[in-house]
C-alpha cells in the first residue's frame, strides 16, 4: 500500500498497529489481537499520532497529511480525522461499525461510536463504498451522510453498484476492476486536492 | 478485522499444527475476513492452548455452507460413533474375551 502511494509522489507510513504482540507470521499476530477482542481506539488514535509526527519530521515533509483506511482501517481514520488535529485529508474506504445501532457493541476497546464524533471531524473527508456491501450499508452509509450534512462537514462520498466490501482489494473474490479503478481515481484526486504539494505526505492504515 | 465477532470455547483436546501434536484447550471462533482464503468472509476457528500462552494455533477457514455442512457432518459422526461404541460396550463377556485373542 505505501509503496502506491509512494509511487504517487508522497511519503507514506502503515503503522503497525499489532506490533506489541512480538514477531511472528502476520495472520498469527493478528489472530491472537483478533482472539482478543482487537485492539483499542485509544492506543490505535497514540499509534496514528506518532506515525503523523514521524512523517512531519521527514526531510521531503510538505507540512501537508493525509490519512486512509480500509475497513476496520476506515473507521479508524474516521475516528482519526475526528479526535487528531493535524490532517489535512481522510479517506475512509468503506469503514463498518462508524454507525453502532446495538449499545452493547460499544465496550471498553471501542467505548464511542465514531459517529458521535463527527461534529469535531476537522479535515476534509471522501468516502468509498460499495452499495452492496453489508458493513456498513448502503442505508447506514446514508446516515454518515446525513450527520456530515447537518455539521456542515467538507466531504465526498462515492458509492459503487455492483462493488461490496473490500472491492479494491485484488486478493480476493470481492474485487471490481471498473468500480477500483475509478475509486482509486477519486482517492488521489482528492489527496491532490488537498495536499497538494510535490512532497505530500500520508499516512496509510 | 471487520465485525469483531469472536465466539470462544474451552474444550479438550488435540491437534496437529506446525510443531507436530499438541494439547488444545480453547476454539476461537469468528464470521470474518480470511487470511488466506479469496473469500470475502469465512467461518475461521483456531484452535489453541491458552493455558500454555496461546502462541501456537492450528487454524481453518470455511465458507459459510461448509461450515454448517461440516457441522452436520460432527453431530452425526458423533451420534453415530456413539452409538455403535455403546453396542461394543453391551457385548456378552465371552465375544469379549475373544476379541482379546
Amino acid at each position: 500500500m505505501v509503496r502506491k502511494f509512494a509511487h504517487h509522489g508522497y511519503a507514506a507510513i502503515t503503522p503497525h498497529l499489532y506490533f506489541r504482540e512480538g514477531s511472528d507470521s502476520p495472520d498469527d499476530i493478528g489472530a491472537r489481537v483478533r482472539a482478543a477482542g482487537g485492539v483499542a481506539d485509544a492506543q490505535v488514535m497514540g499509534d496514528v499520532a506518532g506515525a503523523i509526527d514521524y512523517l512531519r519530521a521527514q526531510p521531503n515533509a510538505s507540512g501537508k497529511i493525509g490519512v486512509i483506511g480500509f475497513c476496520s482501517g476506515g473507521r479508524h481514520t474516521y475516528l482519526a480525522a475526528c479526535t487528531l488535529s493535524g490532517f489535512d485529508a481522510a479517506v475512509d474506504c468503506w469503514g463498518g461499525n462508524v454507525i453502532v445501532d446495538n449499545p452493547k457493541d460499544l465496550n471498553a476497546k471501542r467505548p464511542v461510536a465514531p459517529i458521535d464524533l463527527t461534529e469535531k471531524l476537522n479535515c476534509p473527508l471522501l468516502g468509498i463504498f460499495g452499495n452492496d456491501d453489508a458493513n456498513p450499508t448502503a442505508e447506514q452509509v446514508n446516515r454518515t451522510e446525513a450527520v456530515l450534512k447537518r455539521f456542515n462537514k467538507t466531504y465526498e462520498f462515492y458509492r459503487y453498484d455492483g462493488a461490496g466490501h473490500a472491492f479494491l482489494n485484488t486478493y480476493r473474490d470481492a474485487y471490481r476492476p471498473e468500480q477500483a479503478l475509478d475509486g482509486w481515481k477519486k482517492v488521489f484526486a482528492f489527496l491532490h486536492r488537498y495536499l497538494a504539494a510535490s512532497t505530500a505526505s500520508i499516512a496509510a492504515e | 478485522m471487520c465485525s469483531y465477532i469472536v465466539e470462544k470455547t474451552a474444550l479438550m483436546g488435540s491437534a496437529k499444527g506446525r510443531r507436530g501434536w499438541m494439547r488444545i484447550d480453547t476454539a476461537n471462533v469468528y464470521f470474518d475476513h480470511p487470511y488466506y482464503s479469496t473469500l470475502d468472509h469465512v467461518l475461521a476457528i483456531d484452535f489453541t492452548n491458552e493455558g500454555e500462552g496461546g502462541r501456537d494455533r492450528v487454524a481453518i477457514e470455511l465458507s459459510a455452507d461448509s461450515a454448517r455442512a461440516l457441522v452436520e457432518r460432527i453431530l452425526a459422526a458423533l451420534a453415530s460413533g456413539e452409538a455403535a461404541h455403546a453396542e461394543l460396550e453391551t457385548e456378552p463377556t465371552s465375544a469379549a474375551i475373544a476379541m482379546l485373542y
